[in-house]
């Protein structure tokens, strides 16, 4: 019997809205999938897309950064600077035969409990049609 | 280019007195091969020349070894270095004195505008044996290559650099003395690049997993290359360690991302790295999506201006966003 | 020594007639020419124009797992299955050959290597006389030649229209033996014909130089400045070390994915800037002058006095593929000439 693909996504979430957000889905008993994994860094601005490939190398399947709206960063600018760089490094994986989709990008503030729940059930659907990433085993 | 006119040109700059030397280039003995060259005396500015079998990028020795020449923020009334600089590595120049990597007040830039240079193993297969020492000069569309008592004509384009043939910025755009008329410059355009993207997402895999699996780790892209200067390279930290060591599937290809997405508007498409590697990884196809990218995305593109802001730290709030949630 | 004929067509079949081993030839990958397991001896490349990889990789892999650990802890054997299959290395040229026994001295005497030495005498040479030496060859002048069965089991002669294969070695017999029926006893064409490769290869070798200077003149040369001069266009990448048959240095490193990790052994080049990084942050060879300066004297001094020997065989793998076209026989001249 072929066992169920159950996969590995780590989120890396910012401090003053993500993460604070995904807490409140959790005290506002929104449920999501329990395959993510939560980092939390202060700014997705600090966030290099090193990260993703770190994780991917230890065996993540997927990878979710989740920052402030535009416009509502407690740094100002770092979720702009975060934008560029997932922008380009995402094209880079495709360009490479890794789908886009393994690396997802989300604005969710401190009071969007139930958006976060809603990202998380996405990305990991998604996930899971795709299957498991093999492209960075041995 | 005039040789002699070099020469003259660089016995002058060295006797100016405050400068440590000028980095050009010397044929070697035997065959094709040419070497940096630190020139410092008369003597060894005979030595020096250009010719179409200039491959190597001198702009590296620059920021090479930690401490060895040119921090940026040095005091302006100290030691200077010369160096030759084609168009390719005049952007690389351009490039790492927007990042501040050098100081500009002490650098003399002898700038060639160069028609492209010669891939090192076609010439080397097209007469192969022959060690005399060769000169090369370029006339009309062919290379005249002199070996000893022989001489031949090849057509340029058996024997031009693959990454010559691509090339859009000949003219160097940062330099103190010009030497030569400026060539004809050609729009950038990336039928590599676009081959690639045409594949399916399986065949690029594939395409990749062959290529990374040859490679050896030996770090020569990343040593040869001008723009990886990092004194502390994110390829080789081990606390924290962000790339193993082992050499695998997996390994190389988190090294080669992380190599490309550190070069992302960065790269000034010399091609050293594809250049130097042992096993023929075609690097720049990586280096040059990521141009390509950057010039559509953000109307970026490396070392063309001085006072450009490194790409990722500026953003525009129309910047593209329809991937997020 | 015992000596055979094969077809050259019959090659293939020869190749297939090995029971129990893996076979490892020379394969092109991409524009190189490398070292690898063969499942189907179609695929053996006999390249002649490209210098191989050398098959070092295949005694002293450039990833070797030591032993394997998790949560639970340490495993109570290291880990040997990559020693345990018969291995037949069929295409390697003499330098290689004679490179392995310059890293036995070190991997199998003093502190015998309990991988290396498994995989070691598992493992049939079979060698590939060079008929063609590439243009940075200079085997002769390192007590090598193109023809050397020094370190192998077996060598096959291009003949034209037929190998001539000299046998040396009990493991070499047994490995012909399960062929018998593709073999003949050579004719004296045959015979004749690989006298004159063998004489035409040493004439094609078009590099030489002396050691003798080298040697008297490294006792006085370890503060010179030549060092800097030599070192000043090397970019300190690994491509030397990786590249040589006889360069051995390793690094040890942990790894881990997911909860399961692993202790390996890994090439490391003492070209690297880390090489000889202490955890305080000293470096007693802080530039590629004082790196540069211990190579040379590693290979041609130190290897001598500890081996007698040079640690090198003369393949011209660096100076073919040196980024800043370091040549090392100009570089050995320059050192005897220095005095």
């Amino acid at each position: 019997m072929l066992k169920k693909f159950d996969p590995n996504i780590v989120a890396f979430l910012c401090n003053w809205c993500s993460y604070a957000g995904a807490d409140l889905t959790g005290t506002s008993h929104f449920h999501y999938p329990e395959n993510l994994r939560a980092v939390r860094v202060m700014c997705t601005g600090r966030i290099n897309p090193l990260f993703a490939v770190a994780a991917f190398r230890q065996g993540a399947d997927g990878v979710l950064i989740s920052g402030c709206h535009p416009g509502e960063c407690h740094y100002m600018q770092g979720n702009y600077l975060a934008r560029r760089k997932i922008t380009l490094f995402r094209n880079l994986m495709e360009f490479v035969g890794i789908s886009p989709e393994r690396l997802r990008m989300s604005w969710v503030s401190a009071s969007e409990g139930k958006k976060f729940a809603d990202v998380v059930k996405e990305v990991t659907n998604k996930i899971k049609e795709l299957g498991p990433l093999s492209a960075f085993e041995e | 280019m005039d040789n002699q006119r070099f020469r003259d040109e660089a016995k002058r700059i060295l006797s100016e007195g405050n400068v440590r030397c000028l980095i050009g280039y010397s044929k070697d003995a035997a065959g094709f091969r040419v070497s940096p060259l630190f020139a410092r005396t008369e003597g060894d500015v005979e030595r020096l020349l250009f010719s179409p079998l200039c491959n190597i990028s001198l702009v590296n020795y620059l920021t090479l070894e930690k401490g060895a020449l040119l921090e940026s923020g040095a005091r302006a009334e100290e030691d200077k270095i010369a160096i030759v600089a084609r168009g390719c590595d005049s952007r690389a120049l351009c490039q790492i004195l927007a990042e501040k990597g050098i100081s500009r007040e002490r650098l003399i830039v002898l700038g060639v505008p160069c028609p492209g240079v010669i891939d090192l193993s076609r010439i080397e297969a097209r007469f192969q044996g022959r060690r005399e020492c060769a000169e090369v000069t370029e006339e009309g569309g062919a290379y005249l290559v002199r070996l000893g008592n022989d001489s031949y004509a090849v057509p340029k384009e058996e024997l031009l650099a693959e990454h010559c043939k691509r090339c859009s910025f000949p003219n160097p755009l940062v330099y103190d003395v010009l030497l030569g008329e400026p060539v004809a410059q050609r729009k950038p355009s990336y039928e590599d690049v676009l081959a690639v993207e045409a594949m399916t997402l399986e065949e690029k895999e594939k395409f990749w997993k062959e290529i990374f699996g040859r490679c050896l780790r030996c770090y020569a892209c990343r040593n040869a290359c001008p723009l990886c200067y990092c004194d502390e390279c994110v390829l080789e930290r081990l606390s924290p360690q962000w790339i193993q060591r082992s050499v695998n599937g997996g390994d190389n290809l988190s090294f080669h991302l992380a190599r490309a997405y550190h070069l992302a508007g960065r790269c000034a498409g010399c091609g050293e790295c594809e250049r130097v590697c042992p096993v023929n990884l075609p690097l720049m196809l990586l280096n040059r999506k990521m141009e390509k990218d950057m010039q559509a995305l953000f109307g970026h593109t490396a070392g063309t201006d001085v006072e450009q802001k490194p790409v990722f730290s500026t953003f525009d709030r129309k910047d593209p966003e329809d991937f997020i949630l | 020594m015992e000596n055979y004929g094969l077809k050259k067509d019959s090659l293939k079949e020869f190749l297939k007639t090995l029971q129990d081993v893996e076979l490892f030839a020379p394969v092109r990958r991409g524009d190189v020419t490398a070292f690898e397991h063969v499942s189907d001896p179609e695929g053996v490349a006999l390249d002649l124009e490209h210098q191989p990889l050398p098959a070092k990789k295949l005694l002293l892999p450039q990833t070797e797992i030591l032993f394997a650990f998790d949560k639970k802890g340490l495993p109570k054997e290291p880990d040997f299955r990559g020693t345990k299959k018969k291995r037949f290395v069929f295409g390697v040229r003499p330098c290689d050959a004679r490179g392995f026994g310059i890293i036995d001295s070190v991997y199998e005497k003093d502190c015998p290597d309990p991988y290396y030495v498994a995989k070691r005498s598992n493992t049939v040479l079979a060698g590939l006389q060079c008929s063609h030496p590439f243009p940075n060859c200079f085997c002769t002048s390192l007590g090598g030649s193109p023809s050397s069965s020094e370190g192998l089991d077996l060598l096959f002669f291009d003949c034209g229209g037929s190998y001539l294969i000299e046998v040396y070695t009990e493991k070499g017999q047994q490995v012909v033996k399960e062929a018998q029926s593709l073999l003949s006893s050579p004719s004296a064409e045959q015979i004749t014909e690989k006298e004159k490769v063998v004489r035409e290869a040493a004439e094609r070798i078009q590099r030489s130089l002396s050691l003798d200077g080298v040697l008297r003149n490294m006792e006085i040369l370890f503060e010179d400045p030549i060092w800097g001069d030599m070192a000043r266009k090397c970019i300190s990448c690994g491509i030397c070390t990786y590249t040589c048959p006889t360069c051995y240095c390793f690094d040890i490193q942990d790894e881990k994915i997911q909860g399961k990790a692993k202790r390996v052994r890994i090439w490391d080049s003492c070209m690297f800037g880390e090489y000889t990084l202490h955890a305080s942050g000293h470096n007693p060879r802080p530039t590629r002058a004082e790196r540069l300066r211990n190579r040379m004297y590693h290979k041609f001094k130190h290897n001598i006095d500890l081996h007698g020997i040079a640690g090198c065989v003369g393949c011209g793998r660096c100076i073919t593929l040196c980024p800043a076209n370091e040549d090392l026989i100009e570089n050995l001249q320059s050192i005897e000439s220095a005095r």
